[in-house]
């Protein structure tokens, strides 16, 4: 496995463990969804993983999906390299007099 | 020689306003062009007020497997680690949650005052839920969930677009979201000036606390916007995960800087939801943030300058 995706992975079954909610499907239950489904959709009431490529079959689907196909964009975004809130390099500072660039924050 | 002043510009966008600045101002039509386009693809991948989005889509076609956009992965692989790395304290499939404090169009459009109750619907179905293969790049959204990517999409785009920009200008660019700031590239001389308020639009640099930033992000999350009243309750649009109602009122208005908007948008919008344990919960994180209560003086954590506190919240 990749060790991006596994280190992924580990960390989200941290989550599992803390959830609180973790209504587990029975074997019956979830192989009644997956033929149902037809995919590996079985577990979905328990905590998962939420990037697994093994857990979303091919798109049985029809109609335009394949109009995105040309972008690659996707996973590409990594914002902090290891998936925590990563503080920034400087605090922000009083700033100087003569200071130029002028925005605002606030609630939008 | 001083370098010139830099240039900026303004313009409705994603619900709210746009604003572009660039340490060149020979580039600023070349940047505002890149920035349109970024915030296009944005609003059409992660509109949920929009019919023709991607995401309405998704969300018709709950329960399959659906192809998406790089632009639509993109957004909820962030959504998703937001809600990762809080606990689920920002979690994206809030959807139906917000639908029911009577955010379900378009803000400028959803009634300021109706006598129907706001019905907080329970706890969020859950982040986890949501799968996503990056090899396919499909999404499986289960039935019954709706995603509202409100709290991160935006932010990303800041990222997205000021990192864009400066790769393509080479110029220092600060990209402002509404509330949410991305600064890329070098900065000018002492740092990009932000004035912090309750209100983005509505600052005053006289009176409200001014800061200096020089790359990053930096994001407020706020109760003072985007409020609506139901059945004599005043409401507003972050919900609380655990609750599917808004949460306990204990900050007004929240500013975190941190390496990304994102992160600083996702650390905001958990600091509204955590309330009384936001203050150790960003310190914890190193992420410098400035609270201010509903009344009271506004509290500093984490590196925040304690001149740029502000006189806090009404008492």
């Amino acid at each position: 496995m990749d060790p991006t995706v596994h280190t992924r992975v580990a960390r989200r079954d941290q989550a599992r463990r803390r959830a609180t909610v973790a209504t587990r499907v029975t074997a019956v239950a979830a192989a009644a969804l997956a033929a149902a489904f037809g995919f590996a959709f079985a577990r979905q009431g328990t905590p998962q993983p939420s990037t697994d490529s093994s857990q979303v079959a091919p798109s049985t689907s029809g109609g335009d999906d394949g109009q995105y196909q040309d972008e690659d964009e996707g996973g590409a975004y990594d914002d902090d390299g290891g998936g925590r809130l990563l503080p920034p390099a400087q605090a922000p500072s009083l700033p100087e007099s003569g200071a130029t660039g002028h925005s605002s924050t606030g609630g939008s | 020689m001083s370098a010139p002043a830099p240039a900026a510009v303004r313009f409705p966008a994603l619900g709210t306003t746009a604003e572009l600045l660039v340490t060149d101002p020979a580039l600023l039509a070349g940047a505002e062009r890149l920035l349109r386009e970024r915030l296009a693809v944005v609003d059409a991948a992660c509109s949920r007020f929009r019919a023709d989005s991607e995401i309405s889509r998704l969300h018709r076609r709950a329960g399959s497997a659906v192809a998406v956009s790089g632009a639509l992965f993109a957004a909820l692989e962030v959504a998703l680690r937001a809600a990762e790395r809080t606990d689920g304290l920002v979690d994206p499939t809030v959807g139906e949650a917000v639908k029911g404090m009577g955010y379900d169009r378009d803000f400028a459009l959803v009634a300021p005052d109706d006598a129907a109750p706001a019905i907080a619907g329970g706890a969020a179905p859950g982040w986890w839920r949501v799968r996503l293969d990056p090899r396919t790049r499909q999404v499986v959204l289960p039935r019954g969930v709706s995603l509202d990517l409100g709290a991160t999409a935006k932010a990303l785009a800041a990222d997205q677009a000021a990192g864009e920009i400066a790769t393509a200008t080479g110029c220092g660019v600060l990209v402002a979201l509404g509330g949410d700031l991305a600064a890329a590239g070098s900065a000018p001389e002492g740092g990009w000036r932000v004035t912090v308020g309750d209100d983005h639009s509505r600052t005053d640099p006289a009176h409200d606390p001014l800061v200096a930033v020089g790359a990053g992000g930096l994001a407020t999350s706020s109760v003072a916007r985007r409020t609506w009243r139901r059945a004599g309750r005043t409401v507003h649009h972050i919900v609380d995960p655990r609750t599917g109602d808004i949460p306990a009122a204990v900050w007004r208005t929240v500013t975190v800087a941190a390496a990304t908007c994102v992160a600083a948008n996702t650390a905001s919008t958990a600091a509204i939801v955590l309330g009384h344990d936001a203050p150790s919960w960003l310190a914890r994180h190193r992420l410098p943030a400035r609270l201010v209560p509903l009344s009271g003086p506004a509290v500093g954590v984490a590196g925040w300058p304690d001149g740029a506190r502000g006189k806090g919240g009404a008492s």
